[in-house]
């Protein structure tokens, strides 16, 4: 019986797996530039940019992504009058987000890298913005590369939150399928397993890379 | 890392995504307006629809009134038709925003819709927030386990020994308190689709769980094992009550409005769920 419900309409569980994936790239795409950025002003010597940076990690860090959603999407246009659509709002939400983990990722991996690589460098005659391109992180990406991993897992993971506000990606469709053949348990167990099958390949690629990290270390 | 940043490939891809990716909902083509109720006061909500060209319409999942055609993706339910005749007699076009049902006050109050068909209980909690059009009426039923024997009839729930499972929050959980104050309520979040707390019942840890009338007999095609109390209940529902639409309450003009549509419209209204009870949509998940 409740099996049915899911093998009968597949297509409308993988349109939202569909909508996960475009939501998840293009909110990790902006989280791994805004994260770098972040992790930049963080390690900057303008103490306004310290204290912003910081600011910013600890809040995204500190508060549920639900609620950053649910704020973003429906506060924010009673506050400012600024309106998003739902997908820009979950793209943009979920970016900030993974943004100030992603922050941290970069900011230790950068901090990992011996302060002589950055004098040698600068004594080699290249600017600070070359020093920081050319050598530190080319090293500290290598550092880097495990728990960026991790925290791409996660990201996706989370972007099933943005259901909340009613982008229609997996976990959605996955509800809105549960509620109209009152078979709950076999649709979110389905929907359960297209998670693993999108997150699984990528905990792969994380495991292989923490073991190669541990392997040269 | 030049090739990782390049700033055409990430511009490529925003591009990409925003133009396969874009706002949920479905659009209706606008209808030539029929006869509108007049307001006989200005009304900010109908201003600003009209200024839009669109009726913007929370859509919480929940049949008969508001589904999700699996092999479609349009909505269908009982609520599309009032949706449709108001945005018909207001000569826009509807938009649907789906929603999920915690959040449906925060989306009115926000200006993100205008109006939520959800079938939402119209109680005393949900007047203070929001203003309601009662549409259609119904009730509630109650499942056991066929071998229980606690509960007989409605009125033996009142019983502090009496274990009745439901949703925190839900209409159905306010209107069965208010009826049965010494019962002992287990309360947790509903999980979309299960419009009855039935794993509660299945693992005797409640002895009823209560489920609108209209649901009744699909459940219990679904689930064997259960009864309903009282037997006839889909006849004669226990606490009858109303479901209805929910929009601001901050636009009394608006209420006037969409109440005497509502009136005009009752008997197709009356018609469509009827429909929907019997449609395919009942039965997509047998």
């Amino acid at each position: 019986m409740g099996p049915q419900a899911v093998f009968q309409n597949l297509p409308f569980l993988l349109n939202g797996v569909w909508v996960t994936v475009v939501v998840s790239v293009v909110s990790l795409v902006l989280a791994l530039a805004l994260g770098l950025v972040v992790a930049l002003a963080r390690l900057s010597f303008v103490k306004p940019l310290v204290w912003a940076a910081t600011l910013y990690v600890d809040f995204f860090r500190s508060t549920p992504l639900f609620i950053q959603l649910i704020w973003f999407f429906y506060v924010l246009p009673l506050l400012t009058g600024l309106s998003l659509d739902v997908f820009m709002t979950a793209t943009i939400g979920l970016a900030a987000y993974s943004a100030s983990f992603f922050a941290e990722v970069y900011r230790s991996g950068i901090l990992a890298v011996p302060t002589g690589q950055r004098e040698a460098a600068l004594a080699q005659g290249m600017t600070s913005w070359q020093a920081l391109r050319r050598v530190i992180l080319p090293q500290a990406m290598r550092k880097m590369l495990p728990p960026a991993a991790s925290t791409l897992v996660t990201h996706v993971k989370d972007s099933s939150l943005v259901s909340v506000i009613g982008l229609s990606d997996l976990m959605y469709q996955a509800y809105s399928l549960s509620a109209i053949t009152f078979s709950p348990f076999e649709v979110l167990t389905a929907a359960a397993v297209l998670y693993f099958m999108l997150t699984y390949p990528l905990t792969v690629i994380a495991n292989r890379l923490h073991k190669s990290r541990s392997a040269t270390a | 890392m030049r090739r990782l940043f390049k700033p055409g490939r990430l511009v490529l891809m925003l591009i990409f995504a925003l133009t396969t990716v874009g706002c949920s909902g479905s659009a209706t083509p606008t209808a030539n307006p029929s006869a509108a109720p007049s307001t006989g006061a200005t009304s900010p909500t109908i201003d600003r629809i009209k200024q839009a060209g669109v009726l913007k319409v929370g859509a919480a999942i929940a049949m008969p009134v508001l589904g999700k055609d699996p092999a479609t993706n349009e909505y269908v339910g009982a609520g599309t038709v009032l949706a449709d005749e108001l945005a018909k007699s207001l000569g826009v076009r509807v938009e649907y925003l789906d929603t999920d049902w915690n959040v449906i006050p925060a989306a009115i109050q926000s200006g993100k819709i205008d109006i939520s068909v959800a079938g939402l209980w119209v109680t005393p909690t949900r007047l203070e927030a929001l203003a309601m059009t009662p549409w259609f009426e119904a009730g509630f039923c109650y499942f056991a386990l066929k071998e229980s024997t606690k509960v007989s009839t409605p009125a033996d729930i009142n019983n502090p020994d009496v274990k009745v499972a439901t949703f925190e929050g839900s209409g159905t959980y306010q209107s069965v308190l208010k009826a049965y104050p010494n019962a002992t309520y287990i309360t947790r979040p509903e999980v979309p689709g299960e419009y009855s707390a039935i794993t509660e019942l299945l693992a005797k840890k409640a002895d009823i769980a209560p489920i609108d009338s209209t649901m009744v007999s699909v459940f219990l095609e679904k689930y064997p094992q259960l009864k309903v109390i009282p037997s006839d209940c889909s006849a004669h529902p226990d606490i009858s009550g109303w479901m209805g639409a929910a929009y601001t309450k901050d636009d009394p003009a608006f209420k006037t409005y969409v109440d005497q549509l509502v009136k005009d419209i009752q008997p197709q209204l009356d018609e469509a769920l009827k429909k929907f009870l019997e449609s395919k949509y009942m039965k997509l998940g047998m």
